[in-house]
């Protein structure tokens, strides 16, 4: 067990320094900078200062390794588009209304879907079950920020029940935390059903019925306990994934979260916030994939007690 | 059926059915995929004639005097800010959508097939190297990278055709490399080998013909997923530049306008829901058909 | 007597990862499937190999086939080492030597039909044209018992019994010499699996051919084989002719085998004993090391004539 954590571990660092790597490369690779005469018309002289201040003249690997060095003090240098704070400061005042929002989408979403996704699984082609397969076909395949649309449309517009923008009041958040639910109840409305399906095909579940077990025992004391694997294992990178989502949703509802800032670090060639972004929500997947990994390992005893 | 031309001795002789036979009765059962293949078609239609179906040019700034106005009987989905015939510029768009979709997903394949027939027939040391290059792949948000990778190249057409491919092959090669792997150890490859076939003769006649149904829902799989990108980027402003109409684009348009004029934040967003929730239940219909056993990827 | 196929000291190891982290030169533990196996089979003769499943009869079948390498032996086709020749210059011998497997789900290509699949040898040794490839098809089919209407079908319109004889026929589209069968009727039927082995029995004489039979079951094999190689966790632990092996096994494993046949008259059945792993190594008879006459197989005891048997050697001890 120990073994494979570790090699999980090793494998994961790998993998993020290649990206680290690649995303360094590509940033500074592709010509054109801030600094550049057709962006910022000042003469050589001054233009020079400037790359060295920020240490653009020098060697691409000597840029690389300094940068991760300040990487690993939590030094992700100054943002172009701010240069009042640090990076780390910008994004520590940035990553609130992320959090908020998308922490309560997926609190209120991932039980929801849970919920749904077993009341499908006990009543096979009922309403509930068409339902649930709906939902989770519309969270997977619309695009979140068109479900942000016509969730604007119809209660900002139409309806004039809720303000279609803003950080300030309470009532702005309710309409992109039902956007970000969206997505976690879908994911979970899906794989709690075909996890629980799965599980009542498998033939221990007759094996208990026919030893006389009530149908509740059987539900919950089995066949939950060995659907839940799967439903572990998805939920840190979904969370993760929701990072990843808040770009659109705060696009959408003007929210000034990690979201609008790397949508204007993009506009802006901001590099520092750019690279910042990338790498914490690269690093934040490689930790959900391995503890995800580890949670997997823990709870199948296949893998615990077996020698992988 | 192909092999109509060879049914012998009798009436009693059984008709022989070919896999593509069976593969096409389960789509048919599918109620949802077949409604979403017409849907589909009539949409393919829509993009491929689109021309002749609009008095305007979509770019043509014909009703500048009648700008904003709400949908009439002449203009269905009534008409920009910058006096544009909005009808026109959503079936136009259906042609960005639909052919970026096509473009991504076959190059998709183009990486995805070789890639994914290398790993699972020689397995070992090769796939060990593409595994972990999927592995990268795995851990950075595809979105995020794409909107770097779009920002860096100025969007365009072209780029984000590459993009969408970029992050589209590693589905289309994990679906072929499991294929390849589940028949390399098949009977009949070990009994070619004993006859003497080479390599190329066992993977041109038994693990490519064999491989066929995970290329085919691969692509189709791809499309959505690449239509969703260029829509996001486009929507961020990173994708299609204006002014070729693009529903992401014209979504972004339309949240500035979606008070008063609502029109134009409401038909771009139904196109794109539409189109993409269509070629996904179709893709899907057409995963169960062609091979039951890839329902759970 | 010549033989048709000769095995001479086969052996293979697999090598399992224990410990380490697998990263850094982990320990290899060695694992020998498969232990100085020694075999001949004469021509026109069905040998039989039995042993339990893991007992490495079927990586012995492969091993000839040369589809798995030995880590070392020998294999002699019709009196040609054919064990260190490279891919293209054992292309002729493939024809003299063709094997079928137990399953008969995986051994047909699902998207050819049936013509197609007993035709495959005839394109791979570029023989004939299509049409000639056809009608031998059709022929071959024919022989199996799957006549004419069937040439256009596929596989999976098959039931197992039908598949398996197709296998067969595809096997010997090329007139082999050696054919290893690897437990063609494990996966079949009762009355399906007798006939199988009829149709075996039947192409035997017909053709000359020479059988190399594995298979689990030694009442499966009593009715087909000559002679009977007993095999016991990669070693051969008893070899003789057929009604040898059944009126006077010597090696307790084959003697479990024999306890586990079904007996179908209740007034025979005798209780059947039940032999462990330690129980069998304690019973491994114990003979003078005088009657270890086998060349091929130095670490028998020959106890009757062409009846060996797995032994420990006993200085001066009396039979």
């Amino acid at each position: 067990m120990i073994g494979y954590i570790v090699r999980r571990l090793l494998s994961i660092s790998v993998t993020f320094v290649v990206v680290s790597i690649l995303v360094f490369v590509m940033m500074h690779a592709i010509p054109g900078g801030p600094f550049d005469a057709t962006e910022m018309p000042v003469s050589e002289a001054v233009r020079a200062k400037i790359m060295a201040q920020y240490g653009l003249d020098q060697p691409l690997y000597m840029q690389y390794l300094k940068y991760m060095w300040g990487v690993l003090h939590f030094d992700f240098g100054v943002p172009f588009q701010s240069p009042g704070e640090t990076v780390i400061e910008l994004l520590s005042r940035a990553w609130i209304p992320s959090l908020v929002l998308g922490g309560a989408g997926v609190l209120i979403g991932a039980p929801l879907g849970i919920i749904l996704g077993l009341c499908a699984a006990l009543n096979r082609n009922s309403w509930i079950d068409y339902l649930a397969s709906a939902l989770a076909t519309l969270g997977l395949t619309i695009p979140v920020f068109v479900i942000s649309m016509l969730l604007i449309l119809v209660f900002a517009v139409w309806l004039g029940w809720l303000p279609a923008s803003g950080w300030g009041s309470p009532e702005s958040w309710i309409l992109p935390i039902i956007a970000y639910a969206a997505i976690p109840l879908a994911t979970y409305a899906r794989y709690t059903r075909s996890a629980m399906l799965d599980t009542l095909n498998k033939p221990f579940v007759t094996v208990l019925r026919a030893k006389g077990l009530s149908e509740r025992d059987v539900i919950f004391k089995h066949v939950l306990r060995n659907s839940a694997i799967p439903m572990v294992t998805v939920f840190l990178p979904m969370f993760i994934g929701t990072a990843t989502g808040s770009i659109f949703v705060e696009a959408m509802f003007r929210v000034p979260g990690l979201g609008a800032y790397f949508v204007s670090s993009i506009e802006s060639r901001d590099y520092p916030l750019e690279m910042a972004l990338v790498l914490i929500i690269t690093l934040m997947f490689c930790v959900a994939y391995f503890l995800a990994d580890i949670a997997y390992a823990l709870l199948n005893p296949r893998i615990r007690l077996g020698g992988k | 059926m192909a092999n109509s031309q060879l049914t012998l001795t009798g009436n009693d002789a059984p008709i022989s059915r070919g896999a593509a036979y069976y593969a096409w009765h389960r789509f048919l059962a599918n109620k949802g995929a077949v409604f979403s293949g017409v849907l589909l078609l009539f949409i393919l239609l829509v993009a491929v004639f689109a021309p002749f179906l609009t008095g305007a040019e979509p770019n043509e700034q014909k009703f500048l005097t009648n700008t904003l106005a709400f949908p009439s009987a002449q203009h269905w989905f009534g008409i920009d800010d910058l006096g544009r015939d909005y009808f026109s510029r959503i079936i136009h768009g259906a042609r960005v959508s639909i052919s970026i979709g096509l473009a991504a997903a076959t190059f998709s394949v183009v990486i995805g097939l070789p890639l994914g027939a290398l790993a699972g027939f020689f397995g070992g040391k090769v796939d060990w190297i593409i595994m972990r290059i999927i592995e990268i792949f795995s851990v950075v948000p595809p979105l995020l990278a794409a909107l770097l990778l779009a920002a860096l190249t100025k969007g365009g057409y072209f780029n984000i055709v590459l993009i969408a491919a970029l992050f589209g092959w590693v589905q289309v090669c994990l679906m072929v490399r499991a294929q390849v792997m589940a028949f390399r150890s098949k009977e009949f490859i070990r009994a070619a080998q004993a006859l003497g076939g080479s390599t190329w003769y066992i993977i041109f006649r038994h693990i490519i013909p064999n491989s066929i149904s995970p290329v085919i829902v691969g692509f189709v799989l791809a499309i959505p997923l690449a239509m969703m990108l260029e829509a996001g980027l486009s929507f961020l402003g990173v994708g299609i530049p204006p002014p070729t109409p693009s529903w992401g684009q014209m979504i972004n348009l339309g949240i500035n306008f979606m008070f008063y004029y609502w029109h134009l934040a409401l038909f771009p967003t139904l196109a794109l829901a539409i189109t993409v929730l269509v070629v996904t239940m179709f893709a899907d219909g057409l995963r169960d058909a062609l091979d039951p056993t890839l329902k759970g990827r | 007597m010549n033989n048709a196929l000769e095995l001479r000291g086969l052996n293979k190891s697999f090598y399992k990862k224990q410990g380490g982290l697998g990263l850094f030169g982990s320990n290899l533990v060695e694992h020998r499937a498969v232990d100085d196996v020694s075999i001949k089979i004469p021509e026109r003769k069905i040998v039989g190999l039995v042993g339990e499943s893991g007992s490495g009869k079927s990586t012995v079948g492969l091993m000839a086939m040369r589809l798995l390498e030995p880590s070392d032996g020998a294999i002699i086709l019709n009196g040609t080492d054919i064990t260190k020749l490279s891919s293209d210059e054992l292309k002729p011998h493939r024809a003299q030597m063709q094997i079928i497997f137990q399953d008969s789900y995986s051994s047909l290509n699902p998207m050819m039909t049936l013509w197609e699949i007993v035709a495959e040898p005839f394109v791979i040794h570029k023989m004939h044209d299509t049409k000639t490839r056809r009608a031998k098809a059709n022929e071959l089919l024919e022989i199996v018992g799957l006549g004419g209407m069937f040439a256009n079908r596929y596989p999976h319109e098959l039931s197992g019994g039908q598949r398996q004889r197709v296998s067969i026929a595809h096997a010997l589209a090329l007139k082999p010499k050696v054919l290893i069968a690897d437990e063609p009727t494990s996966a079949l039927d009762v009355s399906v699996k007798a006939q199988v082995i009829n149709l075996l029995h039947d192409l035997s004489d017909e053709m000359g051919l020479s059988i190399l039979f594995i298979s689990h079951e030694l009442s499966v094999v009593r009715s087909l084989v000559d002679e009977i190689v007993v095999m016991h966790r990669g070693r051969i632990v008893e070899h003789a002719e057929t009604e040898q092996i059944f009126q006077n096994a010597q090696h307790p494993y084959t003697q479990s085998l024999l306890d586990s046949i079904p007996v179908l008259n209740p007034k025979l059945r005798k209780r059947r004993s039940f032999r462990s792993q330690e129980d069998i190594a304690a019973e491994i008879p114990k003979l003078p090391l005088a009657q270890f006459t086998s060349q091929s197989n130095p670490k028998m005891a020959q106890i009757a004539h062409g009846h060996l048997v797995e032994a420990i050697p006993m200085e001066g001890a009396s039979s």
